[in-house]
């Protein structure tokens, strides 16, 4: 007790350069918290985009697709997914559903007679999944709307690579799941725009029915679910699996998680640069902090030579300037916390800061700072951690000085 | 009481115990440094009550703290003639009685031959420290031999650069000898490990300085109790006697002050009740009026000697000031690393 009271005296005895540390670490802190705070902003953004445009929050197959789809897609479609869905429905426990839908995918080619270029459709409803296309921005045209029949929407850059416009007809050529070549014509009501470059440049979207039609079938590739959270995803995983084997649907089905592979790339991208940050400014805070420590060392050299004089041991000193070390984290960690709220919080209240288009992304977007605690804790964790270890060399060394030296020392 | 410590591979040695707690344990930080492999790094604990028993407490040691064959549980009275046991260690409680053979003394002599005494305050032999200054080896102290009694107040005069210092610091625990046998109270303190020597310093040595060296951060009262706060001290004991010596250097009203806001004389005052609040039985001042104008110098002079007659503490100073010296009972004059009577 009595060694942290005189460590918080030593701390504050030279107030200048206990100012000048603690800007170190709050500096420090405030990198972490705001930069931490983008990066999980911009985690929740793109996997509710994800979520929202493409994948769902749960997708059901029939059994064995995952397995076997890609090969033969079309032994493993949902034949009655209207049955399906009803079951869902009824079933009591099933909790925060906010859309089910089906889609039917195909590949094929677009033509608008002067050009032809590949394509992935998707057969969806539009009166349901009006949800999904909360994130889809519609730069022309209008969106698909229930009583549209042979009209689609396309992406932007399949669009743009297309020449075509807004009422255009364009020829959809694909096979039909027996094989055969089979044609049809629709009209482009709406150009969408997702965000993500690489499906802008391939998507259409028609209605179910004139994808049933052109590749002949009444059934479903997948049935997607969106609940009210994406939160809740754990808790209700289960549950669908009850459905599934209770009423015998034969069904199989896999979470948005395991589909966003473009996620977890840039997830995965943006720890990397986060840690490489957290890296440097943990070493700008280190020698921050033991410069500090080693310039105490030195002034104090004539009392660390008298401590010892008076019976203070090896240990007694080291343990000193250690606790120094310590409190100098755990105010700084605190002051850092503390200020950080303040920086991201006023970084929101100006209306956030217009990013640049993340990888694989087209547009800019606003980003605000998520204030995470993980990350406000990280900071503190690592401030504390690092001033105790920038205080191990200064501490280890004041206490090897010679008293006789130290004592004389002016 | 002294201590026969013999640990396995190790020389037998003795530790004379001073009024105060002591730690005993394998980890360095112990006042008793033992190394033998099957004592825990924090395995006992010394004291004296304020009764003058001595007192041995088991610190939760891993093979526990055997006395006289039996392993006790908590704590338990020592008396001479105790065999404690700690791992593989012996360690025997005597008195020091006049046969008892003391170090420095007994070893130097053959024993039977010479009548034994009772171990000296201070006792050095063939004393030689030598520094290295850049490249040249310079002699500070060139065969020193001094014998120092309990109660005695003592000058070392001479020119700056004589080595009284060095001397002081040999005394002090603060620096060893190149060669020579030193003993502090009985005990032969080259041997002693970092811990020893700083728990020999704290109990049973207090030191004055030339320039004062009180503790910057802290008030005048809290300076004086330090020594008691590394000791461990209750805090009721510890504001008990530091108070008192603060009343006795006449330094009451400046208790809340810290060094900065004192008087060269008040802080020579304060270093004082620093060095007596252990109840020490030596007290070593290097030049302790250098600082301070002759008035104030001979009222610490006065001060000094007054706690000499009180508590019976041996007081041995250094000066350069031949008005100073001649207030020491007996002067030493050092002279180019030598000691004249």
């Amino acid at each position: 007790m009595k060694d942290i009271f005189l460590a918080l005296r030593n701390i504050f005895r030279n107030k200048r350069r206990t100012a000048i540390t603690f800007l170190a670490i709050i500096s420090g802190s405030i990198a972490i918290i705001v930069f931490g705070g983008y990066v999980e902003y911009s985690y929740w953004g793109l996997r509710e985009i994800v979520i929202n445009t493409q994948l769902g929050h749960i997708q059901l197959y029939k059994e064995g697709y995952m397995e076997n789809a890609a090969a033969n897609p079309g032994k493993y479609l949902i034949e009655d997914p209207a049955a399906v869905e009803q079951a869902i429905a009824d079933f009591p426990q099933v909790k925060y559903m906010r859309m089910i839908s089906n889609r039917l995918s195909f590949s094929g080619l677009v033509s608008t007679g002067d050009k032809t270029l590949a394509c992935r459709g998707i057969g969806f409803d539009p009166e349901r999944e009006e949800e999904m296309s909360y994130f889809e921005s519609i730069v022309d045209g209008v969106q698909l709307s229930s009583d549209m029949e042979d009209a689609g929407i396309i992406g932007v850059g399949l669009m743009k690579a297309l020449g075509a416009k807004v009422g255009d007809y364009v020829t959809l050529l694909t096979t039909t799941l027996d094989g055969v070549i089979n044609a049809a014509d629709f009209q482009i009501v709406g150009v969408a725009s997702t965000g993500t470059k690489e499906y802008d440049e391939v998507f259409i979207k028609l209605p179910s029915k004139f994808v049933q039609r052109i590749i002949n079938t009444q059934s479903a590739e997948k049935i997607i679910v969106l609940l009210d959270n994406t939160e809740d995803v754990d808790e209700v995983v289960p549950l669908f699996q009850d459905v599934i084997e209770d009423k015998d649907l034969g069904l199989e089905l896999q979470t948005w998680d395991k589909l966003a592979d473009f996620y977890h790339k840039v997830v995965n991208l943006y720890d990397g640069i986060f840690d490489v940050m957290k890296i440097i400014i943990g070493i700008i805070v280190f020698f921050s902090i033991a410069n500090t420590m080693s310039m105490s060392v030195f002034e104090r050299v004539k009392e660390i030579g008298t401590l010892r004089a008076i019976g203070t041991t090896r240990w007694g000193i080291t343990k000193l300037f250690l606790i120094e070390g310590v409190l100098i984290g755990i105010i700084g960690g605190i002051l850092g916390i503390i200020f950080g709220i303040i920086a991201a919080q006023l970084i929101n209240l100006s209306g956030g800061i217009e990013i640049m288009p993340p990888p694989g992304m087209t547009v800019s977007f606003i980003t605000n700072i998520l204030i995470v605690p993980e990350v406000l804790i990280y900071s503190f964790i690592l401030t504390v951690l690092v001033s105790v270890l920038s205080s191990v060399y200064p501490a280890i060394k004041a206490s090897r000085l010679k008293i006789v030296d130290a004592i004389h020392y002016v | 009481m002294i201590l026969i410590i013999s640990e396995p591979g190790e020389e037998t040695r003795e530790f004379n115990l001073q009024p105060g707690t002591y730690s005993l344990g394998r980890s360095d930080e112990n006042d008793l440094l033992i190394k033998d492999s099957n004592v825990s790094r924090k395995h006992a604990r010394i004291l004296f009550k304020p009764d003058g028993t001595l007192v041995i407490e088991d610190l939760k040691s891993t093979n526990g703290v055997i006395v006289n064959e039996s392993r006790i549980k908590g704590k338990g009275n020592l008396n001479e003639g105790d065999v404690i046991k700690l791992g593989e260690t012996t360690i025997e409680v005597t008195s020091p009685a006049l046969d008892e053979t003391v170090v420095g003394v007994g070893e130097s002599t053959e024993a039977g031959t010479v009548v034994m005494q009772a171990p000296h305050m201070v006792f050095l032999e063939n004393v030689v420290k030598v520094y290295q200054l850049g490249k040249v080896e310079v002699k500070a102290l060139k065969s020193i031999d001094l014998e120092v009694e309990e109660g005695e107040f003592i000058s070392v005069c001479g020119p700056s650069g004589s080595g009284k210092s060095t001397l002081l610091n040999l005394i002090g625990c603060i620096d060893i000898p190149s060669s020579g046998k030193l003993s502090i109270m009985g005990n032969d303190v080259t041997k002693f490990s970092d811990a020893e020597m700083s728990g020999l310093r704290n109990r049973s040595i207090g030191f004055i300085f030339q320039s004062f060296n009180l503790i910057p951060v802290l008030t005048a009262f809290e300076n004086v109790e330090y020594p008691l706060v590394i000791q461990g001290i209750a805090k009721n004991i510890r504001v008990e006697r530091s108070a008192s010596i603060i009343k006795e250097v006449g330094l009451e009203e400046f208790s809340k002050h810290k060094p900065d806001e004192l008087s060269g004389g008040q802080r020579q005052r304060v270093a004082i009740a620093r060095a007596l609040v252990t109840g020490p039985k030596m007290v070593l001042a290097d030049e302790p009026t250098a600082n301070l104008d002759t008035k104030t110098g001979i009222e610490i002079l006065d001060l000094m000697q007054k706690m000499n007659d009180e508590h019976k503490t041996t007081f041995i100073f250094s000066t350069h000031d031949p008005k100073i010296e001649k207030y020491a009972k007996k002067i030493y004059n050092m002279v180019d690393g030598r000691l004249e009577i």
